[in-house]
């Protein structure tokens, strides 16, 4: 059976990847975005400028999958790289500042919480995340780019909360690190990857229990 | 004499903290977003030239402006900065704004607006943060507003740490533990500790030094360290 993905693109180049590999592995991958989809199996929907979509964009392709599928079984983000870019502390606009943080983290939950009836119908019922190490305030060694960093960061934590909320219904979580020429595994197969999970063991014993970020070697990157 | 900011200063923690840097013979800078509150009148009252209340809301960048040329016209630097001041909101997009204009971009307004007074002297950032903000550790199912506050705030001061510890400064990241405190309006009835118990380690932390200044931890009222 069609795995139905849905992708809240972001201008994410892995993204993009992962998208193509879903699409070759049975899965038929529903897009918000603005830019062109590559794959015969993809439907791109409701056209977006870097100002996030109104809620009613997202409303509506949620009906057309509703419609034409009956539920999701992953739903996918890529974090944004068209933030702009700001400089080392000193310099910054903390109004624009404000706002790229505002609406990049409301827009991410409004689009969980939407989503959440059809996910709830997937097999998989899995959010995936295709990140960077530099989303980790532990591993960045950055000293710029505020706006991105911080999103970054806060989407790893709304999505630690969506598992603590929803890993008790079943749902899975995929964070991906996405690298530039990197070999390993690509973010396409991990996010449909199972991981090893028995209700039967003690909690802490199935992978499927943890909320971890992983490179394409499936390294742990921490938080 | 020692020089520091406190926000937030008005009661809580910070109030806690302005009275126990006054104590220990600091000179006190306490931002004071709330006219009708008068603890710090009658602490004044007590250390007399020793605490500056300076009018400020850190939710606006005129504001922290305004409060960085008032300290400027009563000190050449100060030596710390102490990050206090914070609010606990959720349920809406509304109320996650809110946290993220005061928790997480209302100490960068400070750090940014108050570094050139801090070129000389300890060179010390202090923040407070939360067990909220560790996502590793993180049980709680929903505090999104709050939550993701705090870990951007996370984020925020490794970028400063990354830029600014070459430069000689020290910083402080800090989980006052779960305080009776006016966080989400009122004073708590419920929690494990007074402002006054974890400001007073908060002092000690904030004050001391470390052997390894070059690592950025968060550590708690118990001196122990949360992971990110």
């Amino acid at each position: 059976m069609s795995r139905i993905v849905l992708s809240i693109d972001n201008g994410n180049h892995c993204q993009e990847e992962a998208k193509n590999y879903l699409s070759s592995h049975d899965c038929k991958v529903y897009t918000l975005s603005g830019r062109a989809c590559q794959t015969e199996t993809c439907i791109t929907a409701c056209p977006r400028e870097y100002a996030w979509s109104e809620g009613e964009d997202i409303q509506g392709l949620l009906a057309e999958i509703a419609r034409n599928e009956g539920r999701i079984d992953l739903l996918l983000f890529g974090i944004d790289e068209r933030i702009p870019e700001d400089s080392f502390i000193g310099n910054h606009d903390c109004e624009e500042l404000l706002e790229v943080l505002g609406e990049q983290i409301n827009h991410t939950q409004d689009i969980i919480e939407a989503a959440l009836p059809l996910l709830r119908k997937g097999n998989l019922k899995r959010i995936g995340m295709i990140t960077k190490k530099d989303s980790s305030v532990s591993y960045c060694k950055d000293d710029r780019n505020y706006g991105r960093h911080m999103v970054w960061a806060g989407l790893n934590m709304v999505g630690k909360l969506y598992f603590n909320m929803l890993r008790p219904e079943g749902f899975t979580f995929r964070w991906y690190c996405a690298e530039d020429n990197a070999g390993g595994m690509s973010a396409g197969e991990y996010l449909l990857k199972g991981l090893c999970y028995d209700p039967n063991e003690p909690y802490i014993h199935s992978d499927e229990n943890r909320f971890v970020m992983r490179d394409s070697y499936l390294r742990e990157i921490p938080w | 004499m020692k020089r520091v900011f406190i926000t937030g200063a008005d009661r809580g923690i910070g109030f806690a903290l302005c009275r126990c840097f006054l104590e220990n013979g600091w000179q006190v800078f306490a931002g004071r977003f709330m006219k009708e509150w008068n603890e710090l009148e009658t602490l004044k009252k007590e250390y007399g030239q020793r605490l500056s209340m300076i009018n400020l809301d850190v939710g606006s960048q005129e504001s922290v402006s305004q409060a960085a040329s008032e300290v400027e016209r009563q000190t050449d630097y100060i030596d710390m900065l102490v990050n206090c001041a914070g609010i606990f909101r959720n349920g809406s997009s509304e109320t996650t704004v809110n946290c993220l204009n005061i928790n997480t971009v209302g100490p960068i307004r400070m750090v940014e607006a108050f570094l050139p007074l801090m070129k000389q002297g300890e060179k010390r950032l202090c923040f407070f943060s939360s067990e909220a903000a560790s996502i590793t550790l993180a049980h709680r199912k929903g505090d999104v507003s709050y939550c993701v506050s705090k870990t951007c705030l996370n984020m925020a001061v490794r970028l400063m740490f990354e830029r600014l510890k070459p430069q000689g400064y020290k910083f402080r990241l800090y989980h006052p533990g779960w305080v009776r405190t006016y966080m989400s309006g009122q004073k708590s009835t419920v929690g494990n500790f007074e402002p006054e118990e974890t400001a007073a380690v908060a002092y000690e932390q904030f004050t001391s030094d470390r052997d390894w200044e070059d690592v950025l931890i968060l550590s708690d009222v118990s001196n122990e360290i949360w992971p990110f």
